[in-house]
């Protein structure tokens, strides 16, 4: 078995009387991308504020790169290299794609108590914020608003500006939330070329999309985890079938 | 050069003409009545700050006008007259208070940080009413201005004029280069969307409470002039009233602009000072008239002065 990147031992969180995560062990492999699918109030979103640490856990314990994380807060766990993206898209409207992507940039390289040089035309900023750009194809709408970009445009710069911190690992929440067919595939295109150079926890809902990119996928019903095992597996468990995928699915 | 900066160039200028204005019109006050409201500027300058590019809605700030001003009081009472001292004073104190008063407040947001900050902001208001070795309700007069010997005199009001437009240029000044710097575009993003700041690795409490107390401080210089200029200092400096007309300078001048929260300082005591002569309902026509200009310009009345036909694509900073 090769490293295990991110680990989450017995995650657990409850909203009331609501378990919304239910001791859920979850184990990503360095180099994989790991695809985290289920039905609607599965608990997905509230696995990837737990991982990403905008919730504090009940009870359990998570480890990236084989550092406790567990107490950590939701800055310290990106400077870590664990850095997500965003199901709904969470941009700066009123800034350019570029300037986007150079808040990200500038997140990683720490110096942002900078007050003095005018930060829009820093080289040292510009240069890999639209060398990410470019590598989601967005390189010709830099100096947009993002306001003025479509869905599919901003979806990609969600991605970018996650790609800009130089993260280990990619924590993407339903990046094709919203997506058409054609702006769907460019993503899927872009997703499989990255999870060569990351490791990539997706949560996603488009099926065709996860099967077409998963090397391992977790089915969370429930906040609790049904099965976690290759596409082929899932596709063929019976249990998954009646309780996900229906009558027929994959097939 | 951008039409924002013109417009604050054009500004100063017009301030820097002010006395030779009171002189060809006869009218002395005139100085006076604008060295108040350079300072008040300044104070409303360090609001927009935090109120316009990081979002954070003090309603407290007259305490560290009022902490300035007490600073040099208090000092001189204790027969130091240093300006050396009083001025570096005035700043440490009050940004002291802004580290602590932040570091509590900005844990809190929206309608709560309103209200901490209010409250921390009345609590100034009633220690400086309770000391009474200061004056109390009172207030405490000061003997003289500020000394810096013979170089720089505060008691000539011409002097103490133009130290204080410089002291405001200055400003304006560094305001631009911070605001579009690494540090000012990252609290206009925490503005936009601090929960995606934080999760991509910034700690954001951190650069508010910066961008918190860098107002402060500046708010404490304020608060020195205004001593140097009244040589009077009382509570009511650090009312929540006062606060309020600060906020009100800074949105009716134009949130997030620099420039606007001078031209509000000016429009607002401008009108306070001739409604005032006119008749007793002042504050009447004092709010109708403001409350026209942030109808008519989302801006402020900077948005109004700069605006164009692209208002759509204008961007919230100088």
């Amino acid at each position: 078995m090769a490293d295990v990147l991110l680990s989450a031992q017995k995650v657990s969180k409850r909203f009331g009387g609501i378990v919304a995560s239910d001791v859920i062990d979850l184990d990503v492999e360095a180099g994989t991308l790991h695809a985290i699918i289920g039905p609607n109030g599965a608990g997905k979103t509230t696995l990837v504020a737990q991982l990403s640490g905008e919730l504090r856990l009940d009870s359990g314990e998570i480890s990236f790169a084989g550092r406790d994380m567990t107490r950590l807060a939701m800055h310290e766990r990106a400077q870590a290299g664990l850095v997500r993206s965003f199901q709904i898209t969470s941009v700066v409207p009123q800034l350019t794609a570029c300037e986007n992507v150079a808040l990200a940039v500038q997140a990683h390289d720490g110096h942002s108590f900078r007050c003095w040089k005018p930060a829009r035309s820093d080289a040292s900023l510009r240069d890999p914020a639209l060398a990410c750009l470019n590598e989601v194809g967005l390189a010709a709408k830099a100096d947009r608003l993002v306001g003025s970009l479509a869905h599919g445009e901003k979806r990609a710069l969600e991605i970018a500006m996650v790609l800009a911190t130089r993260p280990k690992m990619l924590l993407l929440d339903e990046p094709m939330a919203g997506m058409g067919p054609e702006d769907s595939a460019r993503l899927v295109a872009l997703l499989a070329k990255l999870k060569q150079r990351f490791t990539i926890l997706l949560i996603e809902h488009d099926m065709d999309a996860v099967f077409a990119l998963a090397d391992r996928i977790t089915v969370l019903v429930y906040g609790r985890v049904m099965l976690t095992g290759s596409p082929g597996d899932v596709r063929t468990d019976p249990k998954v079938r009646e309780a996900y995928l229906g009558e027929g699915a994959g097939s | 050069m951008d039409r924002t900066k013109v417009l604050a160039m054009l500004t100063v200028l017009g301030l820097a003409l002010v006395p030779v204005a009171a002189w060809a019109f006869d009218e002395p006050f005139w100085i006076d009545l604008f060295a108040r409201v350079a300072i008040f500027a300044i104070a409303a300058l360090s609001l927009d700050l935090i109120l316009g590019f990081a979002g954070l809605v003090s309603f407290g700030h007259a305490i560290y006008m009022g902490l300035g001003a007490y600073t040099v009081g208090i000092l001189s009472y204790h027969g130091i007259t240093a300006g050396l001292v009083h001025f570096p004073a005035a700043i440490v104190v009050s940004a002291l208070a802004a580290l602590m008063i932040g570091a509590i407040s900005l844990r809190t947001s929206g309608v709560f940080f309103i209200m901490i900050t209010l409250a921390f902001g009345q609590m100034g208001y009633f220690l400086a009413i309770s000391i009474n070795a200061y004056g109390g309700d009172d207030g405490l007069s000061i003997n003289r201005q500020s000394d810096f010997g013979s170089l720089l005199r505060l008691d000539d009001l011409h002097v103490f004029y133009y130290l204080v437009i410089v002291i405001l240029a200055a400003l304006l000044w560094l305001g631009f280069r911070l605001v579009n710097s690494r540090f000012g575009l990252l609290l206009q993003a925490i503005r936009f969307n601090e929960r995606r700041m934080n999760a991509l690795g910034f700690p954001t409490f951190r650069y508010k409470l910066a961008a918190f107390v860098i107002s402060g401080a500046v708010c404490g210089l304020a608060g020195a002039l205004l001593a140097n200029l009244t040589l009077f200092v009382s509570p009511s400096l650090m009312h929540w009233f006062r606060s309020g007309e600060l906020l009100v300078m800074v949105i009716a001048g134009g949130m997030a602009t620099l420039v606007g929260p001078v031209l509000g300082a000016i429009i607002y005591l401008m009108l306070e000072h001739v409604l005032a002569g006119l008749t007793v309902h002042w504050p009447a026509v004092l709010g109708a008239i403001l409350l026209l200009i942030v109808l008519f310009g989302k801006q402020g009345l900077a948005g109004i002065l700069l605006a164009r036909k692209k208002v759509k694509e204008a961007k919230p900073h100088g």
